[in-house]
């Protein structure tokens, strides 16, 4: 066997005087190999890959264990070893790209600062081997590049273009931390492939995936090793631990993703009960214990499992780090089934024909262009319906729920609820019955709750806002409602966890009698194995009230599960709106077929479809026509002549698009993996 | 490029002259009355009136802005001119140029020569005082910025607070007390008295080193605290990821993203002491624009006062605008294609 490019043994890191972060990780990596990294939020997976590099920041440090890449000791190298090593044996691609690029200086000149670290300043010209790299991420006119400045790039553009630099240092060692996350998901999908490609020709690099996203997982890795509180508790080949996962934490996080086929839409998805634990809150054993459903007392809580074990029927390679991996059973089903909901009939809001345009304003006050976030966009919400809207960043889906809030206003069009036309009625104007009918539960809780206030007074006050009395019994009532600690109600936002507080906004939500909530992206800011149990809380409690749910997310296979309707937006047009079973069946939109086959479910089998490429620079965008048109890959010569028609079928489903609906029955060819 | 330098010199003219006209406006209630400040307290009410009648102090304020801005432009003669007053007789170029403030009250002078002289020393201090405060905290500033949490900057970091905190007047004190009363190395006043070789240079160091304390703590601070920011960029953290030697790491990626920010400092501070620091140069009783400021306000001399607020005024404009073109410079993201 080779020399493994990556060998990480024992390695423990604590940050200043805290608690160890990773409590001895082992991880090896062959040449070729890609090895992804999952775990959630502050499972320590990003804290590997910058010890691998030796980039702690002032105070992290490596408390024990070792790291070699190939063959050098990271813990002893000396500086100047280290950026030896840094720029020509490893590179690493951040998440976010936008904030990685130097924003004053050319694209050019930060992609030929790694060849010329190579060569020395006087050697040759990099521009040749830059514009072969600049190629290979897929960028068709690689020389205007060079010339960009970072800030007119797109998202997945910056990201192609920082992996380009870290493949210019042709590295041994190719680390990616969450390379995708931020992007919407058409790009995430494209960044993944293209991490695929690179691993399939890159003749010997050794890569380290590391994402939160199963699915992406899937999508590029050989192996996996899933972490969990700063271990590794799970590892194996891509198909082992997915297909037939050992450890319980694995199992449980898989079965609470709402792709799971196991559970039809319509039914309640597994919760993984209780929080991520942070590296001080330790008690002695099994560090996952605590929420575990195999968890057996007097076992798991007292002795710590030290050693991955092969699991019990699988594989050469597949282990785990669990006491009871023999006979641990798979997780059970979710005992309650979900609440018969009322759907009383009538319509909770009315949106007809809504537009709302931006100036784009230029550096001293000139003028860029509109942007258009809703154009003439119509739906209706049922009593006690979930809608959803999806659609990519700057589809204007957020536009859209911030002027049923009050946030904003329309430019023109309708939006009628309980008798009055709300779309031109900022918050400040509504009436108290008005506001309180219509709530909002925002994406990231953190910064949507008064830090200064105790979560008791918050929910008094939306409580008497709501018309009630906010007495004591209110309030513990809600606390319960929202299955929050008894105790919840005398602490402040910031002794809370991100589920926890997306619990009071919830609550909050719910306070008054409201008709219609507003979720924009209620569970995208929070922890893989948190978002099942909100999903299911949110859906509970409206069904309780009755209330009509509008639910904002770029997540289809949540929006797939939860919803009665589905609204498809693109640029500010609905291009499609039906039933969930029409919008997610056939026939469908270019666009909507575009999403759908960007949704990778943590299955490393699945053959994604491929849609054929569209030449972007042979149709131009015109007002009127279909705003699709410019990455449409079923273009028609028509529609660069005129506006497709809305083709509503007999069933209320409803396609914006020049195809008869015949030809949208067809799928797409799928491509099987290389 | 050219247009947004175009659209901004438009976007300050128009500001100058509004605030042209609220300054005027706002030396009306000055108290007293011009025509008698003129003609002296032994002057006749009679003559006071003929005196007010020619001048038009008593039309309405807009027709006396017009009439003010028409004289500075060159379009329109200075009533006050000639023998009548006694005042401008020594105006070599007449009653209409282009510039023309009228005559200084206090001085019985043309303004522009009044200006002239007292600006030339202005503008020697501001010379000397930015030209030693920018490098000076630059290097302590980057200095303290990169070593953040060390010696060094706690160092630099608790002088420039304690500089900071001390009132000018005081720091001119104390070096007046230290190296004119004690030490009698320099000259404790500065009123550029011309003397040997090195007199008015010895006269300049004292003021010059106030303000230089006084300006290099406060940018010294801005600075550094701009480089912490910047290099907990995340790109600064893919630049020494990428393999790239501190040294240029520094100095391509660090420095000019951190310079943005101390640069409008920077022109604030040459805008301060451009425009009269008043307190200093009264205090080594320094021939410049913020003592003259103060002896016309003392005086009630309105035509040097409105002649040496519409001169700030520009300054202030000017200062700002180059700050904004600094920006376009230093940030290539305002530079909107």
């Amino acid at each position: 066997m080779t020399r493994p490019v990556l060998e990480i043994a024992g390695l423990r890191v604590a940050y200043g005087d805290g608690a160890d972060v990773l409590r001895g990780v082992d991880l090896t990596i062959a040449p070729g190999e890609t090895y992804g990294l999952v775990g959630e939020s502050g499972s320590g997976k990003s804290t590997v890959a910058y010890a691998v590099q030796r980039y702690l920041g002032g105070g992290g440090r490596i408390t024990g264990g070792r790291i070699l890449v190939d063959g050098t000791d990271i813990g002893s190298a000396s500086e100047a070893g280290l950026r030896q090593l840094r720029g020509r044996r490893m590179a690493m691609v951040h998440q976010n790209p936008a904030t990685a690029l130097n924003p004053a200086m050319r694209i050019g000149r930060q992609l030929a600062e790694t060849p010329r670290l190579r060569s020395g300043e006087g050697g040759a010209d990099p521009t040749a081997a830059i514009l072969d790299v600049l190629r290979r991420v897929r960028f068709q006119y690689p020389e205007q590049i060079l010339r960009r400045w970072p800030h007119q790039l797109s998202g997945g553009q910056l990201q192609r273009v920082v992996i380009a630099m870290a493949l210019l240092a042709r590295p041994a060692l190719l680390l990616l931390d969450e390379p995708t996350t931020g992007l919407d998901a058409t790009v995430e999908g494209e960044v993944a492939s293209l991490v695929r490609e690179i691993a399939d020709q890159s003749g010997g690099m050794a890569i380290l995936y590391i994402s939160h996203n199963l699915g992406l997982i899937a999508r590029v890795a050989d192996r996996i090793g899933v972490m969990y509180a700063g271990q590794i508790v799970e590892e194996g080949t891509a198909r082992q631990v997915l297909k037939a996962p050992a450890h319980p934490y694995t199992r449980a996080l898989l079965a609470s993703l709402p792709g799971n086929p196991l559970i039809p839409p319509g039914q309640r998805l597994r919760t993984i009960p209780g929080l991520v634990p942070r590296p001080e809150d330790l008690a002695p054993g099994c560090a996952f214990a605590p929420r575990c459903y195999a968890m057996q007392p007097g076992l798991c809580d007292r002795l710590m499992p030290l050693d991955m074990s092969a699991a019990p029927g699988s594989g050469r390679g597949h282990v785990a780090r669990c006491l009871r991996l023999g006979d641990a059973p798979q997780p059970p089903a979710e005992a309650a089934t979900v609440m018969p909901r009322r759907r009383a009939g009538g319509r909770v809001v009315d949106v007809v024909d809504l537009c709302r345009s931006f100036t784009a304003r230029r550096a001293f006050g000139g003028r860029a262009g509109r942007v258009v976030a809703a154009d003439r966009v119509s739906f209706a919400i049922g009593k006690g319906d979930i809608l959803s809207l999806v659609g990519e960043s700057g589809s204007g889906k957020s536009t859209i729920a911030r002027i049923l809030t009050g946030l904003d206003i329309a430019d023109s069009g309708t939006a009628m609820a309980l008798g009055t036309d709300i779309a031109h009625r900022p918050a400040e104007t509504r009436t108290k019955e008005l506001i309180a009918a219509i709530r909002i539960v925002f994406q990231n809780p953190d910064n949507t709750l008064n830090p200064a206030h105790r979560v008791g007074r918050i929910l008094r006050r939306a409580l008497r806002r709501g018309g009630r009395a906010g007495s004591a019994e209110e309030v513990a009532a809600l606390v319960e409602a929202v299955r929050l600690p008894a105790d919840a109600a005398d602490r402040r936002p910031g002794a809370l966890s991100g589920g926890q507080k997306q619990r009071v906004a919830i609550a909050r939500a719910f306070a008054g009698r409201a008709d219609l909530i507003i979720a924009d992206e209620p569970v995208s800011a929070l922890d893989v194995s948190v978002q099942a149990a909100i999903v299911e809380l949110l859906r509970d409690i409206q069904a309780q009230h009755g209330s009509a749910i509008l639910f904002v997310s770029h997540d289809l296979e949540l929006v797939r599960h939860i919803s009665d309707r589905v609204v498809v937006l693109y640029r500010g047009t609905v291009v499609e709106q039906g039933s969930t079973a029409q919008v997610f069946g056939l026939p469908r939109h270019p666009y909507t077929e575009m999403l759908l086959a960007a949704v990778h479910p943590p299955d490393p089998d699945h053959v994604a479809p491929e849609l054929p490429a569209c030449n972007e620079s042979a149709a131009t965008e015109a007002p009127g026509l279909c705003p699709f048109l410019p990455r449409c890959h079923r273009r028609l010569p028509l529609c660069a002549a005129t506006p497709p028609p809305e083709r509503v079928s007999a069933e209320g489903h409803a396609i914006r698009c020049h195809h008869a609906p015949a030809d949208l029955m067809q799928l797409l060819p799928t491509v099987t993996k290389g | 490029m050219a247009r947004i330098v175009l659209n901004r010199l438009g976007q300050f003219a128009f500001i100058l002259l509004i605030a042209s006209f609220l300054l005027f406006a706002v030396t009306e209630f000055s108290p007293g009355n011009v025509a008698s400040k003129i003609l002296g307290p032994y002057a006749l009410e009679s003559q006071v009136r003929s005196l007010s009648d020619r001048l038009g102090l008593d039309d309405p304020l807009f027709t006396r802005y017009l009439r003010w801005l028409g004289m500075l432009v060159g379009l329109v003669p200075n009533e006050l001119g000639g023998p009548a007053t006694g005042l401008g007789l020594s105006d070599p170029r007449g009653a209409q140029y282009f510039g023309n403030f009228g005559f200084s009250l206090m001085q019985g002078r043309p303004i522009v020569d009044v200006l002239a002289d007292r600006f030339g020393h202005t503008v020697t201090l501001t010379v000397w005082a930015i030209g030693l405060t920018v490098p000076i905290s630059l290097v302590l500033g980057v200095l303290a910025g990169m070593t953040e949490g060390s010696a060094l900057d706690r160092i630099i970091s608790v002088t420039t607070v304690s500089l900071t905190s001390l009132p000018e007047f005081v720091v001119a004190v104390l070096l007046i007390f230290v190296f004119a009363a004690s030490l009698g190395w320099l000259p404790g006043t500065s009123p550029l008295d011309p003397g040997d070789r090195w007199s008015v240079g010895s006269q300049l160091v004292l003021p010059v080193a106030v303000l230089v304390i006084a300006s290099s703590a406060y940018v010294t601070r801005i600075v550094r605290s701009s480089v912490v920011d910047t290099l907990a960029q995340p790109f600064v953290r893919t630049a020494r990821l990428k393999g790239l030697a501190p040294m240029r790491v520094a100095m391509l990626h660090v420095l000019r993203n951190a310079m943005i920010a101390p640069v409008t400092v920077i022109l604030l501070q040459i805008n301060w002491i451009l425009t009269g620091v008043v307190v200093v140069e009264a205090i080594f009783a320094y021939p410049g624009i913020g003592r003259l400021m103060l002896e016309a306000a003392l005086f009630g001399d309105i035509y040097l006062i409105q002649a040496l607020t519409l001169i700030a005024l520009s300054v202030a404009v000017t200062t700002q605008f180059l700050g904004d073109l600094a920006y376009v410079l230093l940030d290539p993201r305002i530079r909107v294609a």
